[in-house]
């Protein structure tokens, strides 16, 4: 990545209108927190005390950081480069959890521990933007609880020769006769702990394991503990340990041996476990690093490589959750819609579908009559969509206008909404429709919600689609956005020119690729000249897949790279 | 200063009079300056009161006035027994929002409704540079004891929400009652906290060892944070295994927007206080949260509120009745579900025999709307109930029109003696305008300006 001159994003003079988030961006880098990814030097702006940027390299060790007026800790007073600390999202932490365990996901997954789990931030569909997500008291609560719940689980009812079985202490241990139980499992321990750090273990890990064997041991000898007991004590504190552990918990890339390099390449295991987060959701496993051993990450050929074994039917799974996740599908869809869009959503990936399938291509549409007829409306026909962004009884063409909008082409609302307000009851969708086509609502309503009208005939309530049901008209002038405008009547128009557009691709490439890279368009070191040039070479390849867009990331520099 | 003799007997609620023995031990009541252990509820909702609230709120939002108790309307009815507790404030409007301009969308609202602050942003995140005032209070009450300070949000998707930690960042805290289940009462027996605490230990080791290993300054922020949340939950194990209090249990657990699930938020306050487990506790509600279950209550009939099918952001949208009385049941039934836990706490004694759990609690009710949505020039319903220990003068209207709601913030952390004369008032960029914002607590609210 180019860093510019000065270190801020800049306005990007494209044919493709990102709106009003330049001005957000230049704001927000002057003020930008060690939280948020750090700082620039060179940024403007004063924090709460009216002081500059940049005052200290905030690490722990500098000293007092001055007071703002509150009181408080000046929250400005960071500095240094880019390159926020990622830490893994809960589903992530789940899928690594898992792997580690050797259970099944769905098993973690359906613990009532994983609500344990503090929420992920989200902004705009993405989950894991490391300037975003923070440790926070209930993020180690919560890891802690998941952790030893799962441990638990998987001993729930075991018994010594079982446990013994489980930990194969037979292969652990060579089956040396003094080779005791607990030997054993401070030597899966270490094991498990060699797996999970992912590549970061070292001696010092050992004298840390070593020491809670110490003190567990001692904690059960004050006890009445049985001996399997005791043992499955050690074995859910070795788990608890490694899941709170930040080597754990953090996406720690340290990239090559040169710390002066503006060129700073990730190492394989680093790029590896970069394409296992970003096409499977969960670290690399055995397969995939044993997989990746015969090719040189760090060149594009090898990334090429590796992205095309992994791209395979039975692998996409982790990029239909990405889409999902961004669709906001939540349980205001029923598990039949979810099923039927992931389904969509497979084999829009796995073979390699063009881009304007998504939009466009045949799905299958839940009629109100009951029938299920195949309409070319591409997501935008799916029942798990249309009812995650709905919002009955409040006229639902305004959040479906929204969602089509902003998260699906990239709009931007102004930033400064006026006050707004009914004057009078508006009992019906109409009224709300056409009172927004006036002064002060139309500022904001006229951007989206004609496109939530061409949406009219999903009912508000049930989501069903009812082709006769023209409640708000029957063609809608969209506001242009980049290259999408026109007059459409039904989804099928509407899908159809979103397929075809460059803002609803380049909008995907921005999804995808800040995705890729765990950063949001927030974030310092990166801005929408990276997205453009990748999304230009998506554009106009002939190859309009996702497949095709997800090889052009891995091959892209930025993806084998740590930010200086 | 807790030691190993610290018990709390838990006190299990009988009908009429608790007389249940108590060992006299040190505790949070007693710090070196013997002040009382003052303890904080913020609760929020996101849409405020519509329409004349003459007949839903206070019989007038005008003029300073002792409360009698056919002053307290639909709303707040149910609170008439602790209304000598009680200022009902009105005429505060969202000030912030006005001087500091930003959206007026929901999001970006609700970020100034407890900040008193403009945050940077959009609808999918908004960064602060202030911290919210009920994270300022945790803080503050906190700071001596340690314990967890929990934030309960219900709407698990609604980004660019109003709780901002003491760096300014957002926070997100437990979303259904499990959640809170797990989060703030552990479930672990006394060996499982020990084995934990031997954990955490361990793993501050490891965030110490790797520290001068990484290169990048920001990246000794994040170990900072994680260092000092680690530090914090193993503060709170420490605390929980000296403590006899059983956690409250439940047959299940119920969804966060149900009734089942709003009232166990009220029980868990309670034994998050009764335990001492928290020093602040926030609670809001679903952006949509419904209360349908209230159709066809005779309060609701009496009072037209026909409308009960309807989300709270739907009814916001409206101007005139019955969404203003359907509103206030909404209100009406939070506030009884306020009034049990006032109850509740007015009959369990603090640990040191210093008085009861209420004697030392502050309510901070407010709303991150005014009524009919999107205005903010509006006032907006306000109250603090406050025990005979904390700084607030209740039993009384007061007549706030021309303050800020960072006036009001201000007030709220001067009833828990915070020697605070301002509060929020930053810009998206950080800069300090509470000048144009602060002009003190409204002191007719305190019995003294701390």
């Amino acid at each position: 990545m180019r860093r510019k001159n000065d270190g801020r994003a800049t306005m990007i003079q494209s044919k493709i209108s990102f709106g009003a988030l330049a001005l957000s961006c230049s704001t927000l880098l002057a003020a930008c927190t060690g939280v948020l990814g750090g700082d620039d030097k060179d940024s403007e702006g004063s924090g709460p005390n009216g002081g500059k940027n940049g005052v200290s390299d905030g690490t722990a060790e500098d000293g007092d950081s001055p007071l703002g007026p509150s009181g408080y800790p000046d929250l400005l007073n960071v500095s240094g480069p880019y390159s926020p600390l990622a830490q893994l999202t809960s589903d992530e932490y789940v899928t690594a959890l898992a792997q580690l365990l050797d259970v099944s996901k769905a098993s973690v997954e359906q613990s009532p521990s994983r609500e344990a789990l503090a929420p992920d931030p989200e902004a705009e569909g993405l989950v894991n933007a490391a300037n975003r997500q923070r440790v926070t008291q209930f993020s180690i609560s919560g890891y802690a609880t998941l952790t030893r719940a799962i441990a638990e689980e998987v001993l729930a009812g075991v018994n010594l020769q079982g446990y013994l079985d489980l930990l194969a202490c037979d292969e652990l241990g060579g089956s040396t006769a003094d080779y005791s139980p607990e030997m054993c499992t401070r030597d899966y321990g270490e094991q498990l702990m060699r797996r999970a750090y992912r590549g970061a273990f070292n001696d010092t890990d050992v004298e840390q394991l070593d020491a809670l064997m110490t003190g567990i041991d001692e904690l059960i000898a004050g006890g009445d503990f049985t001996q399997i007991e005791a043992l499955k004590r050690r074995f859910t504190s070795v788990v608890e340990l490694i899941g709170l552990s930040p080597k754990f918990v953090l996406m720690i890339e340290q990239g090559d041996e040169e710390p002066d390099s503006e060129a700073r390449l990730l190492t394989q295991q680093e790029i590896a476990n970069r394409f296992a987060f970003l096409l499977t959701g969960g670290p690399a496993d055995e397969a995939l690093l044993q997989m990746s051993e015969g090719m040189d990450l760090r060149s594009v050929e090898g990334r090429l490589a590796l992205a095309d074994e992994l791209l395979t039917g039975n692998n996409v799974a982790g990029s239909v959750d990405v889409l999902v996740r961004w669709f906001n599908i939540d349980d205001r869809a029923d598990e039949a819609s979810i099923v039927k869009l992931r389904a969509f959503l497979q084999d829009w990936i796995a073979e390699s579908r063009p881009f304007s399938d998504l939009y466009s291509a045949p799905f299958p549409v839940d009629y109100a009559d009951g029938t299920e007829v195949e309409e070319p409306f591409g997501v935008l026909g799916s029942k798990a969509v249309i009812a995650s962004n709905s919002s009955s009884p409040t006229p639902s063409f305004i959040n479906r206008g929204e969602f089509v909008t902003a998260r699906l082409l990239c709009a931007q609302l102004p930033e400064d909404l006026p006050d707004a307000a009914l004057q009078e009851d508006t009992p019906t969708a109409r009224e709300v429709f056409e009172i927004h086509n006036a002064n002060p609502c139309a500022t904001c309503h006229h951007i989206f919600d004609e496109y939530g009208a061409a949406l009219q005939r999903f009912d508000l309530d049930t989501n069903l689609y009812d082709p006769n049901d023209d409640y708000l008209g029957n063609l809608f002038e969209l506001s242009p956005i980049g290259d999408v405008s026109g007059s459409v009547s039904d989804p099928a128009e509407l899908g159809a020119i979103m397929g075809a557009s460059v803002q609803a691709q380049t909008c995907m490439t921005k999804l995808w690729y800040r995705y890729a890279i765990r950063r949001d368009l927030l974030s310092k070191g990166y801005d929408d000249d990276d997205v453009l040039r990748i999304a230009d070479e998506w554009t106009t390849n002939s190859d309009t897949s996702l497949r095709s867009l997800l090889r052009i990331i891995v091959s892209d520099e930025n993806f084998a790279r740590l930010l200086p | 200063m807790r030691t190993t003799n610290n018990r709390r007997l838990f006190l299990q609620l009988a009908a009429g009079a608790l007389t249940v023995p108590f060992l006299p031990l040190t505790g949070r009541a007693q710090d070196a300056s013997g002040k009382p252990p003052l303890r904080v509820l913020t609760i929020c909702d996101h849409h405020g009161l519509t329409g004349d609230r003459t007949a839903t709120w206070t019989r007038s939002e005008t003029g300073d006035y002792a409360l009698a108790d056919d002053d307290l309307k639909l709303a707040l009815a149910p609170l008439a027994a602790h209304k000598d507790l009680m200022a009902v404030i009105s005429g505060i409007t969202m000030k912030s929002r006005q001087v500091l301009g930003g959206s007026a969308a929901h999001f970006a609202v609700d970020a100034q409704a407890l900040t008193g602050s403009r945050g940077a942003g959009d609808r999918t995140g908004i960064v602060h540079y202030h911290p919210s005032i009920d994270v300022f209070l945790g803080n503050f009450l906190n700071e001596k004891y340690g314990l967890a300070s929990p934030r309960i949000y219900p709407h698990v998707k609604l980004a660019g929400n109003f709780t901002y930690g003491m760096d300014g960042s957002y926070i997100n805290g437990p979303n259904s009652p499990l959640a809170v289940h797990q989060a703030i009462f552990g479930g672990s027996d006394t060996t499982g906290l020990s084995a934990s605490r031997l954990v955490l230990e361990q793993v501050e080791n490891q965030l110490r060892t790797i520290r001068p290993e990484l290169i990048q300054a920001n990246k000794a922020t994040v170990l900072d944070a994680y260092e000092s949340s680690v530090q914090a939950v193993a503060r709170e194990v420490e605390l929980r295994r000296d403590l006899v209090c059983e956690p409250p249990t439940y047959n299940s657990w119920p969804g966060a927007t149900s009734q089942e699930g709003l009232e166990t938020y009220f029980d868990q306050i309670y034994h998050m206080f009764a335990c001492d487990l928290v020093s602040s506790v926030t609670l809001s509600f679903h952006h949509q949260q419904k209360y349908n279950w209230l159709i066809g209550d005779s309060a609701a009939v009496d009072a037209g509120a026909t409308l009960l099918n309807l989300n709270n952001h739907a009814l916001s949208h409206r101007t005139t009745a019955p969404a203003g009385p359907t509103q206030a049941m909404c209100y009406r039934w939070r506030n009884q579900q306020l009034a049990n836990l006032l109850d509740r706490l007015a009959v369990t004694p603090e640990i040191d025999g210093s008085g009861s759990l209420l004697d030392n609690t502050v309510i901070f009710n407010t709303a991150s709307m005014t009524a009919n949505t999107h205005k903010t020039d509006v006032s907006y319903p306000n109250f603090i109930i406050a025990g005979k220990n904390a700084n607030l003068q209740g039993g009384q209207h007061i007549d706030a029109a021309g303050r800020s709601n960072n006036d009001l913030f201000t007030t709220v952390a001067q009833t828990v003696m915070s020697p605070t004369d301002r509060f929020g008032g930053f810009t998206a960029g950080g800069d300090d305008r509470g000048d144009e914002l602060n002009a003190g607590p409204i002191e007719s609210a305190l019995k003294e300006t701390v």
